[in-house]
């Protein structure tokens, strides 16, 4: 009973005061960094952390000491990063667009909407991967926006705009199996896609998707206010002068940017986008500025942690960071909605 | 000054309001009443141009509405809807958005605009619950806080979508209070209200819609004894002197 006090107290710290949320942005930040070099030290060859700085510091180009954490592993945990950050802030502005709670990336579609313009760019246009990316934000896009239509035009409520997401995802999931199915030879390596992987990723693959990233982090950040106002409800935020329509289109746009940048190097990544902003709601209790930050630094630390433990978990075998964050994701998911319906019903 | 000039309106093919004219009396209360369905609600929502009008034009001080900007438009008019989510804020926080049509680019609120805010919760009476969450609150408390939030706003029209709805007697007659203090310090407060008899006793003014059409407009006493109220809901008003000297109101069901 004291041990709860106190985390109540804390938490009330941590939402409340200046220092508190400073408090919580330094430990998160802490957490990434702890999480970045332990991912630099794992993996099927063990990396003795002094034995990398002191080939790095020597630029001893010939060590595996230098190789696999510059070339393998550091662009590995940028990846893991910029796509759990991407997908994890795609997911807290989904969730307050769409005013629902269950709108994570993967349940609704964008995900599979960009998953669905990588899997044909890739069949039909094998030499242009330069252009995934682009592909991979107007395929989340386009289902971002069929979502967005369904939900405007019928004025549908909350389930319905989950079913109709599910619909969509569920008619784009079944068009990349039909591309896998007809090019089998299709170039990025559908299985480990579909569940998500960073194996084998490399800066030069996903450099024009970190520039989309980074600048629709940007974005969430200045807009956050907008988010604020959203939040209050349709009439509220028109009431207040907002252009309603068009701050949801704008930050539609974000999400689906950052969804499908992440979705172009990263795969399928489920489970980040709904999560993490319910971690991040959890935690932060309403402030979406803080909302945006802690989820961003939550959804990296989890997914560069996730794909850790995917690597050593069977080693010298390496499993699918979106397995392991499956595994994770639903049991802590479940423990959340618990956890939220003792305090309802408390 | 906010005039509607023979307006009509409604939703996509179906309009609701028919060829309104009139001038919306300032820094009173008015109330506007009217059947279910009467379009006391559109007609709201015409003001702050949230739905177009078909013909007719609404004028705010002399300029079409069509011509101001949400956020202009969001300066002079304040409207506390009926419908609204509980969003996780606190209350502070809440009543703090009541100055975002004032913000800059950059959002940040001025000195000005903290004070105002804090004005506004101590005029309304949630400067004790500033800390609070906004999910922590009665229905009657959280009114409240809306209330402040479009205190905080800066306007001069009030315009009140059924404010009394689901809140027990107490809160009803505080925000009614509210309004009233409101209307006396210089707003011009327009409420859509269904309790006909709060509305012939708190209001300077009254706006009797039925079908889309304004029957009447004027004080409590004309529209009486016109029976315009009578036309309206198919009932008779009877009334009876209060304990504390004030008029009370009942109506009876026509045969």
């Amino acid at each position: 009973m004291k041990s709860l006090q106190k985390f109540c107290t804390l938490m009330q710290w941590v939402r409340e005061t200046t220092s508190g949320k400073a408090a919580l942005l330094v430990f998160l930040t802490v957490v990434l960094f702890a999480a970045f070099v332990w991912n630099i030290c794992t993996g099927s060859t063990a990396l003795p952390l002094k034995e990398a700085l002191f080939a790095f510091l020597e630029n001893d180009v010939e060590s595996s000491y230098y190789r696999i954490p510059i070339y393998v592993r550091l662009p590995r945990g940028v990846g893991a990063m910029a796509a759990g950050a991407a997908l994890a802030v795609s997911g807290s502005i989904l969730q307050s667009v769409l005013n629902n709670a269950l709108a994570g990336p993967s349940i609704i579609g964008v995900n599979a909407g960009a998953g669905f313009a990588v899997i044909l760019t890739a069949a039909v246009m094998p030499s242009m991967s330069f252009f995934i990316p682009t592909a991979a934000f107007a395929g989340a896009m386009l289902a971002s926006l069929l979502i967005w239509f369904i939900a405007a035009r019928t004025g549908a409520s909350r389930v319905t705009i989950i079913l109709a997401g599910v619909a969509v995802n569920t008619i784009l999931s079944a068009g990349i199996d039909t591309i896998s199915t007809l090019f089998p030879d299709v170039a990025v390596g559908t299985g480990s896609f579909m569940v998500g992987s960073l194996s084998g990723v490399t800066i030069s693959s996903m450099k024009f998707a970190l520039v989309f990233i980074a600048v629709g982090l940007v974005a969430a950040y200045l807009l956050v206010e907008g988010i604020n106002i959203l939040a209050l409800g349709e009439e509220t935020a028109r009431s207040l002068g907002m252009r309603t329509g068009l701050m949801r289109f704008v930050l539609l746009i974000i999400a689906a940017v950052l969804a499908g940048s992440a979705v172009s190097f990263a795969g399928l990544l489920g489970f980040v986008g709904l999560i993490v902003p319910h971690v991040a709601r959890f935690i932060t209790r309403g402030d979406n500025k803080m909302q945006i930050l802690v989820s961003a630094l939550v959804g990296a630390s989890f997914v560069i942690i996730c794909d850790c433990i995917a690597r050593v978990i069977v080693a010298p075998f390496e499993l699918s960071v979106g397995i392991i964050m499956s595994f994770i994701g639903g049991p802590l998911f479940i423990v959340l909605l618990l956890k939220k319906r003792r305090q309802v019903n408390d | 000054m906010i005039e509607l000039k023979n307006v009509s309106a409604g939703y996509r093919d179906r309009e609701i309001l028919h060829d309104i004219s009139m001038v919306l009396p300032e820094k009173e209360i008015t109330s506007i009443i009217g059947p279910n369905g009467s379009g006391k609600s559109t007609l709201l929502r015409v003001i702050t141009s949230w739905i177009k009008t078909s013909r007719g034009e609404v004028l705010l001080n002399g300029k079409r509405i069509g011509e101001y900007s949400p956020r202009e438009i969001a300066r002079h008019i304040a409207i506390l809807p009926q419908s609204r989510e509980i969003p996780v804020t606190t209350v502070e926080r809440l009543v703090s958005h009541g100055r975002f049509p004032y913000l800059g680019l950059s959002r940040k609120p001025t000195k000005e605009d903290r004070e105002a805010v804090n004005e506004a919760m101590r005029s309304v009476g949630v400067w004790d619950m500033r800390h609070r969450q906004l999910s922590e609150l009665s229905g009657g408390e959280r009114q409240k806080v809306y209330l402040a939030m479009a205190i905080a706003q800066g306007t001069d029209y009030l315009l009140l979508d059924e404010p009394t709805t689901f809140l027990d007697i107490s809160y009803q007659m505080e925000v009614m209070s509210l309004a009233r203090r409101f209307a006396d310090e210089g707003k011009s407060v327009i409420a859509v209200l269904h309790d006909i008899s709060a509305a012939l006793c708190i209001s300077d003014k009254l706006i009797v819609l039925k079908d889309g059409a304004a029957l009447a407009c004027g004080t409590p006493q004309d529209i009486l004894k016109s029976n315009v109220i009578g036309q309206a809901f198919g009932v008779d008003i009877g009334s009876y002197q209060q304990k504390d000297g004030t008029t009370g109101y009942y109506f009876i069901k026509k045969k």
